[in-house]
This record gives structure tokens, C-alpha cells and sequence, in this order.
């Protein structure tokens, strides 16, 4: 669906992007991650066809961005950070005039409006002046927007940005019920939203890709084997001591107690390989009762702290 | 670009812009009517009306520059450029259905004032041929100014800087002959006149690419040029400056339509102007793109 190859983009003699090439299949929900000035927004832009990259080129469907600028762009909807809004249009002489701006004939338009309207719950509030709207309807009138003329890619650039917890959820739903129809890109800060969102990743920083994968296998390939969570019943200080005599423990430090009796621990162990068995078979020994042991899990958040470094440069 | 011709001309109404461009269009011009056709009792409109310096710095320095002001630079302010750039149009229909829409506004506002020839023409005679052909001067040196209005919208990133720049070419175009006579005829006045200019073209290279090795390669074009055109033409340099300068000036061929004179070639040079600045806002737009 959409293939970016090795676009680099230079302002003067900064590079704000620098060879990023990712592909994105039919029907995906992907997740554009990054730090402020890591260059999602740039590579939207450039996407979108509303900047162009110095180097590199972007297919759409197999269509060149460049030789072919208007056949892609009929193929893009596009909410750019800020929704393009007029403040003294309607929502539906709004979205009418991007209904023509797209090419959308002048008899479907007006079903094609109104079912999109429909859909982001703005048929309501249709004669409303875009000036006396709130954020989250302007977030919604520029999704709208987006989605007019049923084009196969959408480019969402933090649509979340903005929105109260209420907003946010419903925000979230519409766009998990775009995913299938159609393909969407969107970047956001709020990364347990872009978990439940996105099944594909794509991480930025520092205008460089980072990490490619969905986030599952992102957060499985830079989980650590060594890092275990243990909840055991039996005395602290047995355990404890149990833990710090083992060999096959490297470290260990006392988390909580669960309930009265049930202590957490988190160990890491002394080799990298998966040491469960071995760890089971100590405590029972010892006559004392697991309740469990796993390896610890990584978040989309420990992966991203991880891989751009923010933690050390804390 | 039918949408944004439309959007334009309705954005027009649904703000106080066109309704205050339209109010003192017509207010203006019904004063200098009133002032000088009926009161003196003057049958010429456009040779005394349209044609009158006050009346044509008003409409040009005020009035075309409020009219064309937000055109680019308000799309800029809001970022609502976004959607049109992204939108599967191209930059040609941006801009021509933005110029559009204000030559629409501006013809309206003609259309308004068409009343006044005709109270003439109802109360005795109108030299029918003069009005006429001052008509269609009127609409095509408008609509030059609105072509550079457009281009200098797409340039600037506030309304308000665009209104101000668009006043300062208005004055400049409708004084342009007279800047030209204070000019010194003669080889040394042309060649640091045309040096001056080449230093101006390498100036403008170096703001758009900020790279100094390409600003010199253009001045160097340029020297070469102007001494090859020295030695192919030395006579041009003698004389040639002041009636070169004479012959693009706007406003003497907008005197000719005043004067009733119907030039095929004026006509063309006008067209020719306004698709040059239109050309110029297209590249403006398609430039920004590569920033």
C-alpha cells in the first residue's frame, strides 16, 4: 500500500529525516513513534505530498508521489496536526468544499458527506460554524475531512492531541473501526493508546528508523531473558537468603508483598539462558510454594524508553 | 479548482472583506461622480473619473490590496494550505481559482459603478467609445494588480504584511513612468542601472538557495550579458534605458485604453503580464514545498 524509500529531508545543513524507508501492507493500523523533533510530522508531510523530500521516493499503490502527484494524493486523507479548518464554514459547507477539492462528483458528494457524518457523530451539529466547535469535534470535523472520497491510506498526525479521556476513547474506536477498510498511519505521543490501536510499530528518532515490527514481536525481540518476576509464600529473610546464596542468581531486589505471607521479587538471573526450571525446583526444595514465575514483560513503553535512549540521557 | 474558486468568493461574504471592498468601491467612486461629473456637469466618466490619479491610487494602493490580501498568506496563518496541498489538485488550480474569485469580486464592484456612466448617458450624451475602451483597460490593468496581489499573498506569511507590500507596488506601477523620467539617459547611468539590477538578481538567488558560489554564477551571467548586449547594441546604451523602461510601464498602456486607444499589442502584453505573476505564485507555492 505504501512503500517509503530512502527519503531524506535537509533543512539547510540540518537533516530533520535521513534515508527512512518503511512499507506499510493493505489494511494496517500503524503506529508512527518518536520524540518531539524525531520526525514523524516531517514524514507525513512528505507522504502526504505536502513537502518534498530532498532524496528518496514514495509509492502509493504502486504510484509515484512525484511523477504521478495527483492520482497519489486521490489515494490519501490526511489530518495534519492541527485540522486545516475554516472557522467560518459549516461542517457540512466544510466538508462539501473538500468533497470538491477531491474530486468527489457533485451527486455523491452530498450521501458521501452525510455518511461520513454519520460515522464521526457529527451529523448533529452539521450547521454549526467550525469557530464555535470544540477540540475534540474540530479533531473529528478534521477526520472527517480525511476521510472523505473512501481513500484507501489515511495519514492521521496526532489525532489524539488535545482530547479529554471521553473523546479519547471514542476517538480510538473510530479509528480501530477504519482499520481493514482502510490503511492508517497515525503518530501519537500517548504510547499505551498506540498500543491498542496500531498492530505495527514504526519508531523514529532522531530522523532514523529505529525499530520496524508489530508490537508483540517488538516488545518479545527486546525483552531480556535474564529479568524474572518471582512470587513466592514463605518467610522474607528465607527467601531472601535463598536467593542471594543461589548460583543461579545474579542479582535481586524485594518488590512487594502481595498478600500477607506472598513476597515479589524481581531476579535477575546469572546466565541469559531461561532459567524457570532450575528457579522452581530451588524453591520447592526449600519446601516453599510458588505462586508464580515469569519473565518479566516489557511494555511499548520500556521499548521505546530503551531504544531511544531517553532513560540515559535523563 | 471550481471548490476553491467558490470557497474564495463565498469566504468573500461570510466575512466583512468583500462587503467592505464593495462599500468603498462604490462610496468612493460615487463621491469623485458627484464631485466631478455632475457638479461641473461633465459628461466623461472614465476620462475624468477612472482616470483621475486620486481615484486610481485609492483603488489600487487600498482597494486591490485589501481585496487579494489573504488569499495565500491567511491559508499560510492557519495552515489550512495543508489541505489544498495535499488535496489531489495542482498548484495552477490553487492559484487561478483564488484569482478568480477575486477578479469576480472586483467585476462585481465595476458592475456596481456601471450605473454611473449609465445615469450619464440616460441624462444626455457619453463618448460611448472612450467608456468602453476605458472599461476594458480598467478590467485588465485590475487585473494585473490583482495577479501581483496574488503573487505577493503567496509570498507573505501575514495578511497584513501582504496589504502593505501590494500598496508599495501599487504606488510603484502607477508612478513607474515617473520614477523613469528622473532616470539619466546615457551609457554610465545604464550600465550601473542594469549593474545594480544584476546585483538585485544575484541577491535574490542567494535568499532562495543561501548558497554564495550560486548567487556569483548569476551575477556573472548577468555581466556577461550586459556586456555582450553592449557590444551588439551600443546605441541601446546611449539611449535605450529610459524608453525600454517606458515601454513595459503598466500604466502608460493603461492610459492608452483611457485615451480610447484599443492596442492589440497592449492587450497581449497585459495578458502577458498577468500569467507571469500568476506563474510567478505558482512557483512561489511549488518552491515552498522543497524548503
Amino acid at each position: 500500500m505504501l512503500l517509503v524509500k530512502n527519503i531524506t529531508k535537509r533543512y539547510g545543513s540540518q537533516d530533520a529525516l535521513s534515508d527512512v524507508s518503511f512499507h506499510v501492507e493493505q489494511g494496517q493500523i500503524v503506529g508512527l513513534l518518536g520524540e518531539n523533533g524525531a520526525g514523524k510530522s516531517t514524514t507525513m508531510n512528505i507522504i502526504t505530498g505536502y513537502i518534498s523530500a530532498n532524496e528518496g521516493e514514495v509509492q502509493i499503490d504502486g504510484i509515484d508521489l512525484l511523477e504521478k502527484p495527483k492520482e497519489a494524493k486521490k489515494k490519501i486523507g490526511y489530518l495534519p496536526e492541527q485540522p486545516p479548518l475554516y472557522d467560518h464554514m459549516t461542517i457540512r459547507e466544510y466538508l462539501c468544499f473538500a468533497a470538491g477539492l477531491k474530486g468527489v462528483p457533485r451527486k455523491e458528494a452530498q450521501r458521501s458527506v452525510d455518511e461520513i457524518m454519520e460515522k464521526t457523530n457529527l451529523s448533529e451539529r452539521r450547521n454549526m460554524l467550525i469557530k464555535h466547535l470544540s477540540k475534540g469535534y474540530k479533531q473529528r470535523v478534521g477526520l472527517a475531512q480525511a476521510l472523505i472520497g473512501n481513500p484507501p491510506l489515511l495519514i492521521l498526525d496526532e489525532p489524539m492531541v488535545g482530547l479529554d479521556p471521553n473523546q479519547m476513547i471514542e476517538m480510538r474506536n473510530l479509528i480501530k473501526s477504519l482499520g481493514g477498510e482502510h490503511t492508517v498511519i497515525l503518530s501519537s505521543h500517548i504510547l499505551s493508546e498506540i498500543e491498542s490501536i496500531c498492530d505495527h510499530i514504526i519508531i523514529l528518532d532522531q530522523g532514523k528508523v529505529i525499530a520496524e515490527n508489530e508490537v508483540k514481536k517488538l516488545e518479545t525481540e527486546h525483552a531480556v531473558n535474564n529479568h524474572l518476576v518471582i512470587v513466592v509464600k514463605g518467610n522474607k529473610s528465607k527467601i531472601s537468603s535463598l536467593l542471594k546464596q543461589s548460583k543461579l542468581v545474579r542479582d535481586y531486589t524485594y518488590t512487594r508483598e502481595v498478600e500477607s505471607g506472598v513476597h515479589e521479587y524481581r531476579v535477575i538471573t546469572a546466565s541469559d539462558q531461561d532459567v524457570r526450571d532450575e528457579m522452581f525446583v530451588l524453591f520447592s526444595e526449600a519446601k516453599m510454594v510458588v505462586y508464580s514465575l515469569n519473565m518479566e514483560q516489557l511494555t511499548l513503553e520500556d521499548v521505546f524508553i530503551k531504544l531511544t535512549g531517553k532513560e540515559e540521557k535523563e | 479548482m471550481t471548490a476553491i474558486y467558490l470557497r474564495e468568493l463565498k469566504a468573500y461574504f461570510t466575512s466583512l472583506q468583500g462587503y467592505l471592498y464593495l462599500a468603498l468601491f462604490t462610496c468612493v467612486t460615487g463621491i469623485f461622480f458627484t464631485v466631478i461629473d455632475i457638479m461641473y456637469g461633465i459628461n466623461d466618466f472614465v476620462s475624468y473619473v477612472l482616470s483621475n490619479s486620486y481615484f486610481l491610487i485609492f483603488v489600487y494602493c487600498i482597494l486591490i490590496p485589501i481585496l487579494t490580501m489573504r488569499l495565500f498568506a491567511e491559508e499560510k496563518r492557519h495552515k489550512t494550505d495543508q489541505l489544498l496541498l495535499t488535496a489531489p489538485i495542482t498548484a495552477w488550480e490553487i492559484v487561478l481559482g483564488k484569482f478568480l474569485a477575486s477578479v469576480t469580486l472586483f467585476l462585481i464592484g465595476l458592475l456596481i459603478i456601471t450605473i454611473f456612466p449609465v445615469i450619464i448617458a440616460v441624462n444626455g450624451t457619453i463618448p460611448v467609445t472612450n467608456t468602453i475602451s476605458g472599461y476594458i483597460g480598467m478590467i485588465l490593468f485590475s487585473l494585473c494588480m490583482i495577479a501581483v496581489g496574488t503573487f505577493i499573498s503567496s509570498l507573505a506569511e501575514e495578511p497584513i504584511i501582504s496589504i502593505i507590500i501590494s500598496a508599495v507596488a501599487g504606488i510603484f506601477v502607477l508612478f513607474f513612468s515617473n520614477l523613469v523620467s528622473l532616470l539619466p539617459d546615457g551609457v554610465v547611468a545604464t550600465i550601473v542601472f542594469l549593474a545594480l539590477l544584476a546585483i538585485g538578481i544575484a541577491v535574490l538567488f542567494y535568499i532562495d538557495t543561501r548558497k554564495i558560489g550560486i548567487a556569483l554564477i548569476a551575477l556573472i551571467v548577468c555581466g556577461g550579458l550586459i556586456t555582450a548586449l553592449y557590444f551588439l547594441n551600443k546605441e541601446w546604451f546611449m539611449y535605450g534605458l529610459t524608453n525600454s523602461l517606458n515601454w513595459i510601464s503598466l500604466e502608460k498602456r493603461f492610459e492608452e485604453f483611457l485615451n480610447g486607444i484599443l492596442n492589440l499589442s497592449t492587450i497581449i502584453y497585459m495578458l502577458s503580464f498577468i500569467v507571469f505573476f500568476l506563474f510567478a505564485s505558482v512557483q512561489v507555492i511549488e518552491r515552498r514545498r522543497w524548503r
